[in-house]
């Protein structure tokens, strides 16, 4: 016998082009700015004058709008966490290592805007809107890979809880997929590609034989 | 056209007291209310009752303040009801009152848990519907102790003072999304918390309020009506004393 599922599901196909858009548009409103003063390569903290309680509206906004789970570290917080800051920032100067590893996180950012000799202050003036929908659409398309554990149903929205998900074949739980967890798994294997372990499996692996 | 007309305001430790009082007036005044209770289901509802009877609209909702993961239910089940918060009043208080040299650590932290790490969670977890609708009040229910300290109450003041630099904090912080965070600080009011307290010195604190008389509940509620309705749309930060006068003189 066929059910009818409680929910119905919801995969609307990622347009990357309208997310940018979106994305654009709900940035204008957090820094109520005139829509012609921003484009994608506007510099957030720099040309915008944001400050981080906007960044945190920006971040509870796309969320909303989306239905996704933003990171809440900053690229030099996780890859300090990751690595160890040694290996990331000496003396407030970004490494080669760690320019190396930020330069490969956001490719959005003109290479050669990672310089020799970068204070690691200088990081957050490379933070676009183009660096927001990257982020947006790397959970969005983990959303859209997302299923129940259970049975491998479809997520499907739950009516006046627009921030959860249940199982349109079970009514399961489902968890959108964790911001920093997609950001850190992306960390990694930037970091395998540069021979970067992280610092927890060093010690892991080199701590003193019990 | 009523004050507070449309608002959805909730209330926290609203079963009984001044909690009570602010979520009757303000639905008086046209707010619809969201109950907040800790574990008196039936002081809650009679609450929600009497808002209900009056014509007013309110829901009880059941969470401990200090708990993290209740609060982040509550605001989420409130959301959920009514899709917005306009106003939250950070009132949900208790009292453990001892000679601080007799003092159980377990009685200060358990006030500080309540009235100050409550009053944390409670203004944090609605901080991001409040940005989204670019507008909100955050009022919280201080105490004229946290300027005067009180004999026996060193946990209470230290809750009720460290309630003011929330405030004050959270109002430069949230002020440029057009969220409002304002303080009361209400003196000897009548209500079941200050009863032993009234009882044990009637006379003797009587004559310490220049106005030579307890204050109501009622009182509370109408100077926390003001302070979250567009009549205060400049006010930010501010303390409003509700005391008779009580901490003006030594």
């Amino acid at each position: 016998m066929q059910t009818t599922p409680a929910h119905t599901p919801v995969q609307p196909p990622i347009d990357p082009a309208a997310v940018r858009a979106r994305v654009l548009e709900i940035i204008v409103r957090c820094l109520d700015c005139k829509p012609a003063s921003l484009s994608m390569n506007s510099s957030l903290w720099g040309e915008l004058g944001a400050e981080s309680l906007d960044m945190l509206d920006i971040v509870y906004s796309l969320e909303r709008a989306f239905v996704i789970r933003l990171p809440r570290l900053n690229l030099f917080q996780r890859t300090s966490n990751l690595f160890g800051a040694d290996t990331v920032v000496v003396n407030g100067v970004i490494t080669p290592v760690g320019l190396e590893l930020m330069r490969r996180s956001m490719p959005e950012v003109r290479a050669e805007a990672f310089h020799q000799n970068m204070r690691i202050q200088e990081l957050r003036q490379l933070v676009t809107v183009e660096s927001f929908a990257r982020i947006v659409l790397r959970c969005l398309a983990a959303k859209a890979a997302l299923r129940c554990r259970l049975c491998g149903g479809m997520p499907a929205p739950v009516p006046d809880s627009p921030m959860e998900l249940v199982c349109a074949e079970c009514g399961a739980s489902i968890d959108l997929p964790s911001g920093e967890e997609l950001m850190m798994a992306d960390l990694v294997r930037i970091g395998a590609e540069l021979g970067l372990t992280p610092a927890a499996a060093r010690e892991t692996t080199t701590g003193a034989p019990a | 056209m009523s004050l507070l007309n449309g608002q959805i305001a909730l209330v926290t430790g609203a079963s009984r007291g001044i909690g009570a009082a602010i979520a009757r007036h303000f639905a008086a005044l046209g707010a619809t209310v969201a109950v907040n209770y800790k574990s008196n289901a039936e002081a809650a509802q009679q609450t929600v009752d009497a808002i209900s009877v009056a014509g007013g609209s309110a829901h009880a909702f059941q969470a401990d303040v200090s708990d993290e993961a209740q609060v982040r239910a509550l605001i989420a089940a409130v959301l959920k009801l009514h899709g917005r918060i306009d106003t939250l009043v950070v009132n949900a208080g208790i009292v453990r009152d001892h000679l601080a040299a007799l003092m159980p650590v377990a009685d200060f932290d358990h006030v500080l848990q309540v009235n100050l790490r409550g009053a944390f969670l409670s203004i944090r977890e609605v901080i991001p519907a409040m940005m989204e609708a670019r507008s909100g009040n955050i009022l919280t229910i201080s105490s004229v102790n946290a300027e005067t300290g009180g004999r026996g109450q060193c946990n209470y003041a230290a809750s009720k003072a460290g309630l003011l630099a929330i405030t004050r904090s959270l109002a430069i912080e949230l002020a440029p999304k057009n969220i409002r965070v304002n303080a009361l600080a209400p003196g000897l009011i009548e209500t079941d918390m200050t009863q032993p307290v009234r009882d044990l010195a009637h006379d003797e604190l009587l004559r310490r309020i220049p106005m030579k008389r307890f204050g109501t509940s009622q009182e509370v509620a109408q100077a926390a009506a003001f302070l979250v309705s567009p009549m205060a749309s400049y006010i930010t930060g501010a303390v409003l004393n509700v005391s008779g006068g009580l901490g003006l003189q030594p």
